[in-house]
């Protein structure tokens, strides 16, 4: 009986902390609307200039199916849907996590992360979830618009079923990605002003192509090591029926290794800032 | 009597801003110094796309007849563009867009020497450090590219090359001042900073040859400054322009940096009455 009680109350507990930290992150999300209406112009900017550089990006992409009917075994339809997918995943990724784990250095640098470590709440989730890009759903509005070109004018017949595996395969991406970026972010407890993430947001951004391009190792690479693939590659070859459904299997392995990483890292990065900085405890 | 004073006043403030910008180009290198791995971060970084496109490249040149391009010019564009972008690279958008975004815009104002001397200085040396660190890379790309027999080597056409990378660096520079300046109206820089530098790489070249793009995207291109920046000295270098059309794209980088002198002339005058009432 005692021991059901105490099971109980653990569940109690674990579900009024998730409550509490979904309320947090309504007010960040309320908190990211009313500052983007301080910045309104440049909002009006970012909504409007997404259209003539997806534009220039869709003329460059399909530009070498002028000369090739598919590479890879791409062809340009498919390979449209795989940029729609990235803006999509891209969009998501900056409105919900990437631009508050991109801060990270900088308050290590500038001695805030220890105001963070003192709040009531998880460093990581207010790191991860604090500041949303929410102007970054232009990204995510012209990724879906493209991907509804793409798939109308390849003919290719997309039921329910694709549209929710690739949703599904989306959502693993994300995660991976998730992983991924606060991993190499993470390193900057360990490092001062290397500016990791400038690496990693162009390494993010071979994901607007086919991983398969790169044929070889290097396409083994992204699947599994790097698993870049899961951002676009994956999600639009299921929407095309191009790749069977285990891939969907590998993504949810992906996933939790990455997130179970980046997890690990960024506990002996936070050790290693206390331990080094003033305790807290 | 009044000329020889105009002069002396000219001469000594000649003078003084030649010393301010080299003030300001040690104190740059200083700073560079104290971010030693930037560097080597944002020559990396800046490897990825460029690899990618060569990589897209090369594999359309091999799956069918009709491509216009060998592997080798491939290759070579793709690794002098790398080195060019590298080259005319600078921080000053984003920083002193970030200046101006955070409130910091009138420090320059109350300083000795102004905003353009200041960045100035300090985009030297930057370009001074990149130049450096660059070395072992512009070596090997240079090496590959004569290897490969794919450059343009005669006199005539070296000395548009150093010209139209002269006129590249200015123009970066000045269309980065102006460009900047507009944070000053917009709040943030985010949204204007994302399209300038996603423009700069598809329209200057660094995504795909512009060789390659259509008819009417190529006149596009030729007609916005971009190309001036990144693309002309490596069209040179490797032979995609003739010898009119490099004087012609000499003349356009030129008539862009005055464009952007007299613009951004006007926009720090109106960001100057926007910040400062008593300007206004």
């Amino acid at each position: 009986m005692r021991r059901i009680a105490t099971i109980r109350g653990r569940v109690k507990m674990s579900v009024r902390t998730i409550i509490r930290h979904v309320r947090i992150w309504g007010a960040m999300v309320a908190v990211s609307f009313s500052r983007i209406m301080h910045y309104r112009l440049d909002t009006v900017a970012r909504f409007i200039g997404i259209l003539p550089v997806l534009i220039m990006r869709v003329i460059v992409l399909t530009l070498p199916y002028q000369f090739v009917s598919t590479i890879a075994g791409w062809d340009a339809h498919e390979v449209l849907m795989v940029l729609g997918m990235f803006y999509v995943s891209e969009g998501l990724s900056w409105v919900f996590y990437k631009r508050g784990i991109s801060l990270l250095e900088e308050r290590l640098q500038t001695g805030m992360m220890s105001s963070v470590l003192l709040k009531p709440v998880n460093s990581r989730f207010f790191i991860s979830f604090s500041e949303l890009d929410v102007t970054r759903i232009a990204d995510v509005v012209a990724g879906a618009g493209l991907l509804t070109v793409a798939v109308v004018s390849s003919g290719i017949n997309v039921g329910l079923m694709e549209i929710v595996f690739a949703a599904v395969g989306l959502f693993e991406g994300l995660a991976i990605m998730y992983g991924l970026y606060l991993l190499v972010n993470s390193l900057s407890f360990w490092t001062n002003r290397t500016y990791l993430g400038h690496v990693a947001n162009p390494v993010f951004t071979l994901a607007r192509y086919p991983v398969d391009f790169w044929g070889g190792s290097v396409k083994n690479l992204f699947y599994f090591v790097v698993p870049l693939a899961f951002v676009s590659t994956v999600p639009a070859g299921l929407l095309a029926g191009k790749l069977p459904l285990w891939w969907l299997g590998v993504g949810v392995v992906m996933a939790f290794l990455g997130v179970v990483a980046s997890s690990v890292v960024w506990r002996y990065g936070v050790r290693y800032y206390l331990d080094n900085g003033v305790r807290y405890e | 009597m009044v000329t020889p004073k105009i002069n002396l006043t000219i001469r000594r403030g000649m003078q003084h801003n030649g010393r301010s910008v080299i003030a300001v180009f040690h104190a740059g290198l200083t700073e560079e110094r104290s971010h030693g791995t930037r560097i080597v971060v944002w020559t990396v970084s800046a490897v990825i796309e460029p690899v990618a496109w060569a990589v897209v490249w090369i594999a359309s040149s091999r799956t069918e007849g009709g491509f216009p391009l060998g592997t080798s010019t491939i290759i070579t564009y793709y690794l002098l563009i790398l080195l060019m972008s590298r080259l005319v690279s600078s921080w000053t958008f984003d920083a002193l867009a970030q200046d101006i975004a955070l409130g910091r815009y009138g420090s320059y104002l109350v300083r000795p020497v102004g905003v353009v001397l200041y960045r100035l200085g300090l985009d030297l040396s930057h370009k001074f450090v990149a130049v450096g660190a660059l070395i072992p890379l512009w070596l090997a790309g240079m090496g590959v590219a004569l290897h490969m027999n794919m450059l343009e080597c005669e006199p005539g056409r070296l000395i548009y090359i150093a010209g139209a990378v002269f006129v590249a660096m200015v123009l970066r520079f000045v269309m980065d001042i102006t460009v900047a300046h507009v944070v000053m109206w917009t709040g943030r820089a985010d949204g204007v900073s994302i399209v300038y530098h996603a423009m700069s790489r598809l329209l200057g070249g660094i995504t795909v040859p512009l060789v390659l793009l259509p008819e009417w995207a190529q006149s596009f291109a030729t007609a916005l400054p971009f190309r001036f920046m990144y693309s002309l000295p490596v069209e040179i270098a490797v032979g995609f322009v003739d010898a009119g059309e490099m004087f012609l794209g000499l003349l356009g980088g030129i008539v862009w940096i005055a464009v952007f002198v007299v613009g951004g002339a006007v926009i720090m005058r109106m960001a100057k009455m926007y910040i400062d009432p008593w300007e206004a």
